[in-house]
């Protein structure tokens, strides 16, 4: 049975406390400001797609732009950036799209039935395109996330 | 004496980090086996002239070819490696989720994200002592 589609303000709360308890529990950073809502076109940025199906079906997608690949990478490995692959990005990537969305579905749905799949991540990819996006400005660089929630057939 | 550990998961970045905490708390460790997925993991096990195989194993449950869930019913059910602590961390942190891998036989769960001292705690309970360096945190 799918569930009920949540409030777009459950999700961005939901959204918003996963972004700001993955960044300081595994990355050490935080945000310089607080985060805003819109378009995003992605260009340039490291994007990665978790999908989940169970008890709801949709899919997570975050975006690091600037310099926060490769500091969230370094921060996350306990490396120099300088020390930090193209590989090491793109899998940390990954992992954050993966702790995003069980973050979020934790919060969303705790008495759910979800799977999420080995998340994709590619390095510049296809644009973000329109959609609401949660973007988290940080001291070099930027994290934007959104969460897709699709509805019964 | 030093504690030999095993971490399973597909993603090297996250083997990478936990083995960093592992460090970070202070645990001693003799080694620690890494393997991407449940049945690597279980080839590994039991090909080992160790005994136990390894002190303890820290598992992730959604990887490819064999998941966390697999690997810890083939342990449960292996007389030469059940009594081995197995160690969750995962993302997967619904209600039900948590109750089916403790019930299957899982010693505690680490939701992901999570901060070091989570890690630690799980692991001083488990192999009976804390790290020197906890203190660092």
């Amino acid at each position: 049975m799918q569930e009920a589609k949540p409030e777009r303000a459950e999700v961005r709360q939901a959204l918003e406390e996963a972004v700001l308890e993955v960044l300081e529990t595994m990355c050490f950073e935080f945000p310089i400001d607080e985060p805003s809502a819109g378009g995003f076109s992605g260009e340039g940025a490291v994007q990665a797609v978790a999908r989940f199906e169970g008890s709801a079906r949709g899919a997570l997608r975050v975006a690091l732009a600037g310099e926060a690949p490769r500091r969230l990478a370094a921060a996350f490995l306990g490396l120099e950036e300088a020390g930090v692959g193209e590989q090491e990005v793109l899998q940390m990537a990954s992992e954050l799209a993966n702790m995003l969305c069980g973050a979020t579905l934790s919060r969303l749905e705790p008495h759910g039935r979800l799977r999420i799949a080995p998340p994709e991540a590619d390095w510049g990819g296809e644009p973000c395109g329109g959609g609401c996006w949660l973007r988290f400005p940080l001291e070099q660089g930027e994290v934007a996330v959104t969460l897709n929630w699709e509805e019964e057939s | 004496m030093p504690s030999r550990l095993m971490i399973v998961d597909d993603s090297p970045v996250m083997r990478a980090f936990v083995k960093r905490t592992v460090a970070l708390a202070g645990f001693e460790t003799s080694e620690i086996l890494e393997a991407s997925n449940g049945r690597e993991a279980l080839d590994r096990l039991r090909a080992s002239t160790a005994s136990p195989a390894v002190d303890l194993i820290l598992t992730d449950i959604n990887m490819p070819v064999m998941d966390g869930e697999q690997l810890i019913g083939e342990l449960k059910s292996d007389p030469g490696l059940r009594s081995i602590p197995v160690v969750v961390v995962s993302t997967d942190s619904t209600e039900n989720r948590v109750g089916a891998l403790l019930r299957l036989g899982a010693s505690d769960y680490v939701r992901k994200p999570f901060p070091p001292e989570r890690l630690s705690e799980v692991l001083g309970g488990l192999l009976g002592r804390a790290g020197a360096g906890r203190e660092e945190f």
